[in-house]
């Protein structure tokens, strides 16, 4: 066996994802030379923060609520220890299947919809911008976003990357508790990814001109998955982007469901 | 009763699509003329069924047999045929979309066609899909109000569903041309404009159907390599119209969904050409739970020609106003989302 690492676990989820690594990784109190793993709830950065003073080796942060720009910008650049995110609605496992499905084409455009009641749309349409970023390779810009004050229910975005407008986005803002993100990357290779976290489906599929291929299903949970990641990056020693993805996604979410001016592009 | 046919137009639309649905139809419809615009597949069509053919319009509106006309030429002659058609005395027309080019067209044929009494159909099939009605009733008895609604069209090329229904004349007619230069303002309104009145056009009326009033068009840029992104709104409805055509690749992706406070329904249209029955209606509902709707097996194409039939035989009467109604939307729209590239690029 080798050294497990020590990891501080904050919630019963964390819990569970460290009991799931017993061989590498095991339960500790103190973040000096562990991993700290963060609840995404409440002041977050705060906590990652205190855990790098602290010592940790590694910080993962799971399900980031708010994404305040100055904080995060702060953890991204005030440390070497290595800050990972994890994302429900864009576990990385799931992320890296689609890709690999698609043999490293890009789309020739994406379409993003999104229905999500108020307090959980932010959260669902910068993942939504996460999956559209990994589809395309690139840093997703907003060209347009519909305007109007009847927009505030519906609001809808034309997607650049590079410059060039490669998708449109649409995000729902529905009266009851709604969680649903789907994203289509559509060209000689599709991919379609629908993530219902109402009724807990998850169904990635790609499909080219010799037919339709559906992931199979990842039944481990999306916690022991960043776990294992976390633990992989330490023992690679290797760095990851989640704090500038997290951080782009956030900025571009919030562009589209701030802005009411009309702009035209071509 | 047959009532025969006479199809102006000899390309796929012809060949690949109504000639074969009307087979389908032989207790109702007999083609017993074709003709084209000088390029001799009318001929050679007309051959197969023993029909008469001809070039230009003049000898099959003349023609006695004909008593039906279907107009499948491109888009900026429909109107004149529409017009000749009426001239000539025919008992009901099929026109295929977009019924015109301009609203001043749009309101003049329409007039005409309703002054002469003459039955019009225009054949927005996925208007006439048996599973579209079923999907309006659907978001009526919820009645829920609709927030936004999607077309996103993803289409390879046409060949393998030609081949699926019929052996083409000339391969050539399913030919796609060069890739248009889209970084030209003017191109690229002038590509837009096309696509929204030939490709978004399928789709338009049902979008009118729910969200009647077109008030403008937020954003409009073309995607490469032939397609589109149009945000509208409409009677207060956000509209997002997405669709690229591919040179390849998987099954066609033509799916209309519609976004209510509470549900979230999806209208999966069959790929054009072929019949593979109604599109598939998926719906998922605010309380936790999926519904899928039965398939009909009759298609849009059938039931756009069947509802001819009902015009002809007095069971149905033509509404006018919804068929201009419908074509002034789409030029509206057309017009406004070119307007938009234009002036886009030029700033």
């Amino acid at each position: 066996m080798t050294a497990r690492i020590p990891v501080v676990a904050t919630t019963p989820a964390h819990r569970v994802a460290v009991a799931g690594l017993p061989e590498r990784a095991v339960p500790s109190g103190r973040a000096a030379g562990a991993i700290v793993m963060v609840d995404g709830a409440g002041a977050w950065w705060d906590v990652a923060g205190e855990a790098i003073r602290d010592g940790a080796r590694a910080v993962l942060v799971t399900e980031p609520d708010s994404t305040p720009p100055a904080p995060i910008a702060r953890l991204r650049t005030g440390t070497g220890t290595p800050v990972l995110v994890h994302r429900g609605r864009l576990r990385r496992d799931l992320v890296d299947d689609a890709l690999s499905a698609r043999g490293g084409t890009a789309p020739r455009v994406t379409v993003a919809e999104c229905r999500a009641d108020r307090q959980r749309q932010p959260a669902v349409v910068r993942d939504a911008i996460g999956w559209v970023r990994e589809l395309v390779g690139s840093p997703v810009g907003i060209a347009a976003t519909e305007g109007g004050p009847s927009s505030r229910r519906a609001v809808t975005a034309l997607l650049s990357t590079d410059g060039r407008v490669t998708g449109t986005l649409s995000a729902i803002r529905t009266p009851g508790a709604d969680d649903l993100l789907r994203v289509r990357g559509l060209g000689e290779t599709t991919t379609e990814i629908e993530l219902d976290g109402t009724l807990d489906r998850i169904e990635l599929s790609t499909a080219s001109v010799g037919g339709r291929l559906v992931a199979p299903t990842r039944f481990e949970s999306g916690e022991r998955v960043a776990l294992r990641r976390a633990l992989d990056a330490i023992a690679e020693g290797s760095s990851t982007s989640d704090l500038a993805d997290l951080l782009h996604d956030s900025e571009a979410a919030a562009e589209v469901l701030s802005s009411r001016d009309s702009i035209i592009f071509s | 009763m047959v009532w025969g046919v006479g199809v102006i137009g000899a390309g796929p639309g012809a060949s690949a699509l109504h000639l074969p649905t009307l087979d389908r139809l032989a207790e109702r419809f007999s083609v017993v003329h074709v003709s084209d615009s000088g390029s001799g597949r009318a001929a050679s069509l007309a051959s197969r069924i023993g029909a008469a053919a001809s070039v230009g319009t003049s000898a099959l509106l003349a023609d006695p047999a004909v008593e039906v006309v279907a107009i499948c030429s491109p888009p900026d002659q429909h109107a004149a045929q529409v017009r000749a058609a009426v001239g000539a005395g025919v008992r009901a027309i099929l026109c295929e979309k977009p019924l015109a080019t301009t609203a001043s067209d749009a309101a003049e044929i329409v007039e005409t066609c309703m002054d002469a009494g003459i039955p019009l159909v225009v054949a927005t099939n996925h208007l006439y899909d048996p599973a579209w009605a079923r999907a309006k009733r659907h978001l009526v008895s919820r009645q829920s109000s609709i927030r936004a609604v999607s077309a996103s069209v993803a289409l390879p090329p046409n060949g393998r569903f030609h081949a699926a229904v019929t052996e083409l004349l000339d391969a050539g007619g399913t030919r796609r041309g060069g890739a248009p230069d889209l970084a030209d303002p003017d191109v690229a309104a002038s590509v837009v404009r096309q696509l929204v009145l030939g490709l978004a056009i399928h789709d338009l009326p049902a979008i009118r159907d729910l969200a009647p009033e077109f008030e403008r068009v937020d954003f409009a840029a073309p995607l490469p390599p032939i397609g589109y992104a149009v945000g509208f709104r409409s009677g207060g409805i956000s509209i997002l119209l997405t669709a690229v055509m591919l040179p390849d690749g998987p099954d066609p992706l033509w799916r209309l969904t519609v976004d209510t406070d509470d549900d979230r329904l999806d209208v999966e249209f069959p790929p054009a050409f072929v019949h593979a029955g109604s599109a598939d209606i998926r719906v998922r509902l605010g309380e936790g739970r999926t519904t899928t709707y039965r398939r009909d097996r009759a298609d849009g194409y059938l039931a756009e020609w069947l509802a001819l039939a009902d015009l002809l035989d007095g069971a149905a009467t033509t509404e006018y106003h919804e068929l201009l109604d419908d074509a002034l939307f789409a030029i509206a729209l057309a017009d406004a989302a070119a307007e938009a590239v234009r002036s886009g690029a030029s700033t």
